[in-house]
């Protein structure tokens, strides 16, 4: 039996069981979504990545998994009608990437804070991310890389993207980014954050800074 | 069958003809043919130990940077045999259909957002459309209502009519609703907003024509104190107006 609350998370993910996992979430005692997603949903998805290398589940296990986790978040988050959002994001995995879940988590969590967001998930060409942050103009172009293979592309993201016209800030997350040094990487262009807490400071700061440069 | 001998230092000293094909031929250490991804799964069975083991890894191929295998090690005199069964394609054919058909619900449901932003933009010009501001001459104006007085329309049409109304200098503005179908409660009460703002503006009641019965009662009903002239058709109100 699992002892942690991710480990008891993953095990719903596994089993297929979407509706005893939507149960399990809806008991936990916050129910803050930042903490949800980092407590739980991100441990559980590590957790079954630790099966998978005890040798106790196979990578279509993971499928599984993955599936039944996308379809709890979407079915529980729900954001009340947009209010006027002045804050623009997007987001999207490297080319090639499919890791989406953290990306997702992420979005959801700049939605929450009343930011305007386009998501592309898994698997974005550079040229489409291109045209679009051009045509959009999103202060923030947030980008999520998984695997090793991918970091090269980082870099031909990172550096075409921070030169847009408009000057967005990048944003880089997922597995790689605790493993790697990746601003040396991709020479201090973009803002590295490795987890959702993180996250929350850096928009936070963000927020502050636009104040008092509105005033 | 694929399978590659290695020793107690990780060194590759025997490659199958078979698993050249899959792996390449240069190979001289395990990480050459492992995934970083795997390598802490299979450390425990790096160094000899009795019996056998068997594993999910992901090889690394020739020409597919994760080949996820079946893999079986076992040691005999400190040199240790894999023998790697890639998965069957069935199955990597599901895999690849199976992220086909998310990306595919990811980006329908992408345009669906899109093609939504876009009717919303076009009921909204429509609304507009539905009572356009026609000036009849410096003094007079003329606004036929088309179609359902929906609240939503009512409010773009409010819109657009005080501009106009702003802009000029029109003593008589005329609305028709002769072209019109069903009336809402809501929207009566803001098309009854708007009639009472020109009022505040340019200091004459608004001139309604075109009512129906079925509109007149609606009027009764929903707005009893509605405070309007009607005329019976803009040829009248003309005929009046130019002796
Ligand atoms: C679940 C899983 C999958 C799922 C996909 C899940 C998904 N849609 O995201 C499926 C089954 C589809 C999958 C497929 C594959 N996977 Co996989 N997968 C995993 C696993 C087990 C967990 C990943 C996960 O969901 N983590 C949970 C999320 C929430 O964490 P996260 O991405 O780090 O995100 C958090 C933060 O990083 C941050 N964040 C993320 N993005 C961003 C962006 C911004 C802007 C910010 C601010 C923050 C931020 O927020 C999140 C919140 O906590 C990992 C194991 C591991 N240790 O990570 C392997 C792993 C990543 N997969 C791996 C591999 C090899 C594969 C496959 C090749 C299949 C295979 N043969 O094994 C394919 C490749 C697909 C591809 N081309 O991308 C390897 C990668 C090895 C390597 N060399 O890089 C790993 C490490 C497993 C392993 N040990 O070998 N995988």
């Amino acid at each position: 039996m699992p002892r942690t609350k991710g480990g008891k998370l993953a095990r719903f993910f596994l089993d297929g069981d979407a509706a005893g996992a939507i149960s399990f979430i809806r008991e936990q005692p916050s129910q803050e979504w930042i903490y949800l997603y980092q407590d739980l949903f991100t441990e559980a998805m590590y957790e079954i990545g630790a099966l998978w290398e005890r040798n106790e589940i196979s990578v279509a296990d993971e499928h599984l998994a993955t599936g039944v986790c996308d379809y709890v978040m979407s079915r529980l988050f729900q954001l009340p009608e947009n209010k006027e959002a002045d804050k623009r994001a997007m987001f999207l995995c490297l080319e090639g990437e499919q890791h989406y879940l953290g990306l997702k988590m992420v979005n959801h969590l700049f939605e929450e804070r009343g930011w305007e967001t386009k998501y592309f998930g898994s698997s974005l060409p550079l040229e489409y991310a291109y045209a679009t942050a051009n045509k959009w103009q999103p202060d923030v172009i947030g980008l999520s890389v998984s695997i090793v293979y991918h970091l090269p592309q980082l870099k031909k993201y990172v550096e075409q993207l921070a030169v847009l016209p408009h000057r967005p800030v990048i944003l880089v997350g997922g597995r790689l980014a605790g493993q790697y040094d990746l601003v040396q990487y991709t020479s201090g262009k973009c803002t590295v954050l490795n987890n959702l807490i993180q996250m929350e400071y850096w928009l936070k700061t963000f927020s502050d800074e636009r104040i008092s440069s509105s005033r | 069958m694929p399978f590659i001998c290695f020793n107690q230092h990780g060194e590759i000293t025997f490659i199958s003809r078979k698993a050249k094909h899959l792996l390449g031929e240069s190979l001289q250490v395990l990480p050459d043919c492992i995934d970083s991804g795997s390598f802490p799964k299979m450390q425990p069975y790096l160094k000899p130990f009795q019996g056998d083991t068997s594993l999910e890894v992901n090889m690394r191929g020739k020409d597919k940077l994760f080949l996820l295998c079946d893999v079986h090690l076992s040691w005999e005199n400190k040199i240790a045999t894999i023998i790697f069964i890639p998965k069957d394609e069935k199955m990597q054919v599901l895999e690849e259909k199976l992220v086909a058909l998310k990306q595919r619900l990811a980006s329908t449901d992408f345009e669906l957002f899109e093609k939504k932003e876009a009717l919303e933009l076009a009921v909204k010009e429509l609304n507009a459309l539905s009572g356009p501001f026609l000036p009849i001459s410096d003094k007079m104006a003329f606004v036929p209502l088309f179609g359902d007085i929906t609240e939503e329309k009512m409010e773009t049409i409010t819109h657009h009519v005080l501009d106009a109304v702003n802009e000029g200098e029109y003593d008589e503005i005329l609305f028709d609703l002769s072209a019109t179908g069903n009336i809402e409660k809501q929207g009566l009460l803001k098309l009854k907003q708007l009639f009472s703002m020109i009022q505040y503006m340019n200091g004459n009641q608004v001139k309604l024509m075109g009512v129906k019965p079925s509109h007149a009662r609606k009027l009764n009903e929903f707005a009893g104190d509605f405070n309007i002239q009607s005329e019976r058709s803009l040829k009248a109100v003309l005929k009046k107006s130019r002796p």
